[in-house]
């Protein structure tokens, strides 16, 4: 299956008075039409930044990307991308959802209004065309009474329903991947479940792809297919949903799940993950994770340990695993 | 004692609130009426001494208020707050400064819970010093104590908050509210802010820390799996009012009220293989400050049960078993197909 | 490389060059302050020299003070301030002329002997500049001293207590605020035959506090809410330590703000109310004196107007960077 996002090598750093912070460094991923690729990992590991990177979102300077990075949609590398191509495809072939609701819309504009915005920005149809389309994609993501809402400000609206209006807007163009930042964290968790059931929802009728960045890992067995985890601004592991929940290969995923407490049953004492994130201006040398690892070698602060394959699709980033399998 | 003690409490009983009620309210302008908010409104609620109570719940439940209320940090509208027998509401001036030693608050947010311009080390020695509890020397060897027994580095005394980690600034309001030798600590959202890792390292302390201290803890919280890894016992929530109340082990297995059993379900699970039923809440919140007559979860009350009662009539708090307490007509209901079997799924 | 250091250097390098006998006169018959002053160049160049040496060799450093610095307009707003200031300090260094009596000849052009020439009365107007300094600025500081004293107590206690006092102590700010300063201080003028120095200083301060207060207050209102000090409260900590400690070491960024802004503001009123003949005698130099006096020679000896009249200019574009500056710095990064 050809991916429809294809994210090569990306590195991104940002030069700043206290040094180079090193926030993503030759990550890698690919997500197919139709499939939900979860991103998941803690504060400092980069998942924020690679988000806003697949958009270019990143001020340059202080940031900057790596040479060899490269994120391909349909064959185009969005980073050598003119600035006015690469509107083209902000909002329409690409979206994005963004954590705060509340401050990602605009309080003296109807919601409406911004819904139509983002329409008119990229297809040349009238308003009213376009307002019928906007109160129809505010239905279409669960606004009761959308004709009616459609003029109500931001400040009229609970957080749940301002997520809704923003995912409204995000999909106005049909876009070809959905990028979520963290989209229900903010929220209520009975509000959160159902954000959760529209996203599944709306992929069935739609079909895009979704880039879903969490540091939940609960919210992420309902809803990905695949799994990333970040550390330290690399992958440390990929593979399906049910391998990386079953079948974790990575110290620090294994960590991550014995960490996480359960609301379906009570664990025993948590087993956490001893120390905490190292500063991003001054990783670890080898493995970034060895200062943490409970399985560490003596070749882990030494060299980076390649990608190694310990199932179908399924590869963990550790020397532990280098015995059995290489790529 | 003074004359306001309780009749008799049972001596393991350290908290008992009755009735507590926080209102806000404006008089109302020249062309609207006034507006009130019951941010609580009649919570009753006990804590016995070395329980982990929880207290549970969305934004608005109030239980945020509730916590503060207890010690004083707000002022309560009505009830009566019983401290080992101590009217608490009564209390007033150096008597109450004195008494705030008995219990303390640790807060949601670690960076905003510590003074920017104080070093952690001088911030967890003051309150020893101003309550004379050591001076000079040996206090500093008591902060020094607290560090350790908190899990950080003695090093880290003449630090200030900005260079320490979340989990190390939570540490540090910990050991602050922990120097004074309280026996009861409110812990408002302590690990909410915090990554899972260290989150995990918290929660394993706090309960050490409950077991050698003896300690007597109100935890409130959001997020349900954090409460059933540490409460003894789960107080429900909703709009300001008490919805159901009961063991940890009750109210998770036997949910009789219906928002509990929404929340429940809604409460994700880190297994991709869990088949849950998600049971949606449809409907909108009601205003907090136009509440309606009867109870104030029937808007979005998912129950088949659910009739013209519960839209006129206020459910009380009533006991379905033994301490387990659900403020509902129609409780107990199984809402949806299949229910949360899989909790005896495979284990991790 | 630090603009301010090298300011530092440098007119403390000049000092001691231009100097060197005065220095050692000082030294031989001056009393202690005239001996501290004296040394003070020595001590300021030798330490702004190490201290451009060793910044030299690393960027990245992390005290609070050299993060402080990175700021464009704190550097240079210091830069400013720093090197105007060492002219006051530095004066009988610098100068050996006197500045209050008519020794010299009259309007005599400006020459190495006298490098801004002498005034229609005979003085040198080089040390009337310098000594002259050192009265704006020591008037600019003791009252937005008195001002921010004043401002912080009032807006503290007005934020800590309750409604009722609140309002009545916002009620007189706003009463403050509305009230046309300059008019209040002109009317003084015609009043009182002689203001002296010291009266000005703390009329200027008087009628300053108002923003401060106002400010404060807003401060102190959000601090209150803020976790730390609520938690104060749970400790059972008194109120004079809840403010001693907490409230009041969190207030010293937006004080010193407005503080900064403030000292430009006085110095400029007071150079205005000097040039009415307001404060110090006749004799006693201050530059807005030095304007009004200079004034009828714009013509022949413009320098004796335009120079005092460059250097208000110059300290207060310097104190407004300093406290933009400090603004900008304390304002989106710190809590």
């Amino acid at each position: 299956m050809t991916p429809v996002l294809s994210v090569s090598n990306l590195t991104t750093h940002f030069h700043t008075a206290d040094g180079v912070v090193r926030a993503v460094d030759d990550v890698s991923f690919e997500v197919a039409a139709g499939e939900t690729l979860g991103i998941v990992g803690e504060s400092g590991s980069g998942k924020s930044v690679t988000a806003l990177s697949i958009l270019r979102l990143i001020e340059q300077p202080p940031g900057w990307f790596g040479p060899k990075s490269r994120i391909e949609l349909d064959g185009q590398n969005i980073l050598e991308l003119s600035s006015k191509e690469l509107r083209k495809i902000r909002g329409a072939e690409i979206s994005m959802v963004f954590q705060e609701p509340g401050t990602s819309l605009n309080p003296v504009l109807t919601v409406g209004y911004q819904v139509v915005e983002t329409i008119r920005a990229h297809s040349k149809i009238s308003r009213s065309e376009a307002w019928r389309q906007a109160v129809q994609l505010l239905e279409t993501v669960g606004i009761p009474d959308a004709p009616l809402r459609a003029r109500d400000y931001p400040h009229q609206m609970s957080g749940g329903m301002l997520q809704r209006v923003m995912i409204a807007i995000a999909l106005s163009c049909k876009p070809k991947v959905l990028i979520a930042d963290e989209p229900t964290t903010a929220l209520d968790v009975t509000i959160q479940a159902q954000i959760v059931d529209l996203l599944i929802d709306l992929k069935k009728k739609f079909g895009m792809a979704i880039v879903f960045i969490t540091h939940d890992l609960g919210v992420l067995a309902r809803l990905a297919d695949r799994v990333a985890v970040m550390y330290a601004g690399q992958i440390v592991e990929h593979g399906t949903a049910a391998q990386i929940y079953g079948e974790p290969g990575h110290p620090y995923t294994k960590g991550l799940l014995t960490a996480v407490p359960r609301v379906d049953k009570r664990r025993g004492e948590l087993a956490g993950i001893p120390g905490s994130v190292p500063a991003a201006t001054a990783w670890p040398a080898g493995c970034r994770f060895h200062p943490r690892c409970p399985s560490r070698l003596a070749r882990c602060d030494q060299e980076s340990p390649p990608p190694c394959v310990i199932g179908p699709g399924h590869t963990a980033d550790c020397w532990l695993h280098t015995e059995s399998n290489e790529p | 004692m003074s004359a306001s003690t309780v009749a008799q409490p049972s001596p393991d009983e350290l908290v008992v609130v009755k009735h507590l009620t926080k209102r806000y309210g404006d008089g109302g302008g020249l062309f609207r009426k006034p507006r009130i908010l019951n941010a609580v409104n009649d919570v009753s609620l006990t804590m016995r001494r070395g329980e982990s109570v929880a207290l549970v719940g969305e934004s608005g439940s109030g239980k945020t208020t509730f916590g503060r209320c207890l010690l004083r940090l707000v002022e309560p509208t009505g009830g009566t707050i019983h401290f080992d027998g101590v009217d608490v509401l009564a209390l007033r001036g150096q008597a109450l400064r004195r008494f705030r030693r008995r219990m303390q608050i640790v807060f949601q947010d670690p960076s905003g819970s510590l003074n920017p311009r104080m070093r952690v080390g001088p911030a967890v020695r003051e309150p020893i010093e101003v309550h004379g509890i050591a001076r000079g020397a040996e206090s500093r060897r008591r902060v020094e104590s607290l560090f350790d027994e908190v899990g950080l580095n003695a090093e880290l005394y003449d630090r200030y908050p900005h260079e320490l980690s979340g989990g190390q600034k939570q540490r540090v309001g910990l050991a602050r509210a922990l120097s004074i030798n309280p026996e009861f600590l409110v812990l408002d959202e302590p690990v909410s802010a915090l990554d899972v890792s260290v989150q995990a390292q918290v929660l394993n302390l706090l309960e050490s820390l409950r077991r050698r201290r003896g300690l007597t803890y109100l935890f409130i919280a959001h997020d349900l799996a954090v409460v059933r890894q540490i409460a003894d016992r789960v107080a429900v929530m909703y709009l300001g009012r008490l919805v159901e109340h009961g063991s940890s082990e009750t109210v998770y297995e036997d949910p009789q009220h219906p928002y509990t059993t929404a929340l429940l379900s809604a409460a994700p699970i880190p297994d991709p293989g869990a088949a849950s039923v998600r049971i949606t809440l449809t409907g909108e919140l009601p205003s907090p400050t136009d509440l309606p007559p009867g109870c104030a979860f029937e808007s979005r009350c998912p129950n088949p049960k659910k009739d013209e009662r519960c839209r006129t009539e206020r459910p009380e708090l009533e006991a379905k078993s033994a301490g387990h307490e659900a403020a509902c007509f129609y409780p107990g209901v199984r809402l949806g197909k299949d229910d949360r079997e899989r909790s005896r799924s495979p284990a991790h | 490389m630090n603009p301010t250091a090298i300011t530092v250097l440098l007119v403390s390098s000049i000092a001691l060059i231009t100097g060197f006998e005065r220095v050692a006169e000082l030294l031989a018959d001056g009393g202690w302050l005239d001996r501290t002053i004296a040394v003070s160049p020595f001590l300021l160049a030798v330490g702004a020299g190490l201290y451009l040496y060793l910044a030299r060799t690393d960027a990245r450093d992390k005290t609070m003070l050299q993060s402080l610095f990175r700021n464009t307009e704190i550097q240079w707003g210091m830069t400013v301030v720093v090197g105007i200031a060492l002219l006051a300090v530095f004066a009988p260094i610098l100068t050996s002329h006197d500045p209050q009596y008519a020794l010299y000849g009259r309007l005599r052009p400006p020459s190495l002997l006298h490098p801004l020439g002498t005034d229609t009365s005979g003085r040198d107007a080089f040390a009337r500049l310098l000594y002259g300094a050192r009265l704006s600025l020591q008037t600019g500081v003791f009252a937005t001293f008195i001002a921010t004293a004043l401002g912080t107590t009032v807006g503290v206690v007005s934020a800590l207590s309750g409604s009722r006092t609140d309002s009545m102590l916002m009620r007189v700010v706003d009463a403050g605020l509305a009230f046309p300063r300059v008019f209040l201080l002109l009317a003084l003028i015609a009043l009182l035959p002689t203001v002296s120095q010291g009266l000005l200083v703390l009329v200027l301060g008087l009628t300053s506090w108002f923003d401060i207060a106002r400010l404060v207050r807003g401060e102190t209102l959000s601090l209150r809410s803020s976790d730390y000090v609520t938690a104060t409260t749970g400790l059972g900590l008194p109120a004079s330590r809840v403010v001693g400690s907490h409230i009041l070491p969190n207030l010293a960024g937006p004080i010193t703000v407005s503080a900064s802004l403030s000292l430009g503001y006085l110095i400029l009123l007071e150079s205005g109310l000097s040039y009415l003949g307001v404060g110090a005698s006749a004799g006693t130099p201050s530059w807005g004196r030095l304007i009004q006096e200079g004034y009828s020679q714009l013509r022949n000896a413009p320098q004796l107007t335009l120079i005092p009249g460059a250097l208000i200019a110059l300290t207060v574009i310097g104190f407004s960077l300093l406290g933009d500056g400090l603004r900008q710095h304390l304002d989106p990064r710190k809590a």
